[in-house]
């Protein structure tokens, strides 16, 4: 049961109306994941926050035509962050490098690339860069399929089919990094194994 | 010891989002309010009536244009952009006079043919407009002038001289199957000549 859904389903009418209070709600329900979302597109925190406050503000400016349920607002709202990182990543390819003498904020690692273990990084980075946005979407957002269907522009079949396949080659990208990882040493030997030769 | 699902760790990676801090937030909601204060709500009949407007100036300009388009279009040829919006008047126009459609193919072979423009499936169409006619119609007669056998027309003649240049001259044009042109009419003479002069047609009985 999503819970953040349904509560927005109960803000959406407020929000279309304008009111202060359902959008300071939904910018609480949804702000700290948005972040996140768009600090995994750009490596950069502040431009991240950025972002959000942008899409909210979109939203503050057109929400009284708006139609949907929760859902879809929060869908509304990712898309529009995905496409401002978007925006931003083509600023940043444009603009030349600046010589500058202090270190840039996106050079220090992400809380999230720090708590994630190095398989599990490992395993995303071998995902093709859409899908692991699907799986990041569904496992880490919370979106539904439908949500990520809308997001991506994609139909709601499409979309399971993509998400069976990227969590299929999550598993085999991830099994592999453990085996990689693990050291033949420290693998368990039977003292009377008649393959080992002392 | 039981193995480790990565779409688990992947769940549990949530626990990682760092908040947005309360100055962050503060600063945010700040924008928004700032945003929703500014915000123009277009009342529901105020966007009706813009609706209408876009309707309204959009049947002004159709109003303007298609009579336009029509009233270009009755002077177009086959093959001109605007013959197709002639040809789709006609129907109408047939409703006040049943031989609009048959004076209308019948011209416009005539104006092919001064315009030295093939006229062959003109014609043909002008013979079938034709044969929709009552046969006491005086269009029948002019479609004979026109047939390929036998069409005699009147048109300023070139002269031996200058003087003469402006004269008018009866050419009479053979059939496609005779590569000659004679000066003498292949067909028995008629009471009734074509006669155009400085691009005016008329019909003289």
């Amino acid at each position: 049961m999503d819970v953040i859904a349904d509560e927005l389903d109960r803000l959406v009418e407020g929000v279309v109306a304008g009111k202060n209070h359902a959008f300071h709600r939904v910018y609480d329900l949804l702000a700290d994941r948005l972040v996140g979302f768009a600090v995994r597109r750009l490596r950069d925190r502040g431009a991240a926050e950025d972002a959000v406050q942008q899409a909210f503000l979109e939203l503050a400016r057109t929400s009284s035509s708006f139609r949907g349920d929760g859902a879809s607002l929060r869908a509304w709202l990712y898309a529009s962050v995905r496409f401002r990182c978007a925006d931003e990543h083509r600023r940043r390819s444009r603009r030349p490098e600046q010589p500058t003498d202090r270190l840039p904020e996106a050079a220090a690692p992400e809380p999230m690339d720090r708590w994630r273990s190095p398989e599990l990084t490992s395993a995303m980075n071998a995902l093709t860069q859409r899908q692991s946005l699907m799986l990041e979407l569904r496992h880490v957002d919370g979106l539904s399929g439908q949500d990520i269907a809308d997001l991506l522009d994609m139909k709601r079949p499409a979309t399971y089919a993509a998400l069976d396949r990227a969590e299929a080659s999550l598993r085999k990208a991830f099994t592999e990094a453990v085996e990689s990882s693990a050291p033949a040493a420290s693998l368990p030997v039977r003292k009377d194994d008649p393959h080992v030769t002392s | 010891m039981s193995p480790r699902d990565p779409l688990d760790e992947l769940k549990a990676s949530q626990a990682s989002i760092t908040p947005v801090s309360d100055e962050t937030r503060a600063g945010h909601l700040l924008a928004i309010d700032e945003a929703l204060a500014d915000r123009v709500v277009v009342p529901f009949g105020q966007r009706v009536s813009v609706v209408l407007r876009w309707a309204a100036a959009a049947v002004v300009i159709a109003g303007v244009l298609l009579p336009s388009a029509i009233v270009v279009a009755a002077d177009s040829l086959p093959g001109d952009a605007l013959y197709s919006v002639k040809r789709a008047t006609e129907p109408l126009l047939a409703v006040f006079d049943s031989e609009v459609v048959a004076r209308h193919r019948i011209n416009e072979v005539v104006d092919l043919r001064l315009q030295d423009r093939p006229a062959d499936k003109a014609l043909e169409d002008a013979t079938r407009a034709v044969d929709d006619l009552p046969s006491d119609s005086p269009l029948r007669d002019q479609l004979t002038d026109l047939s390929p056998t036998t069409t005699t027309t009147t048109t300023p003649a070139p002269a031996d001289t200058d003087a003469t240049r402006t004269k008018t001259r009866t050419r009479t044009t053979t059939t496609p199957q005779s590569s000659t042109s004679t000066t003498a009419s292949t067909r028995p003479p008629t009471d009734r000549t074509t006669t155009t002069v400085e691009g005016d047609t008329e019909t003289d009985r």
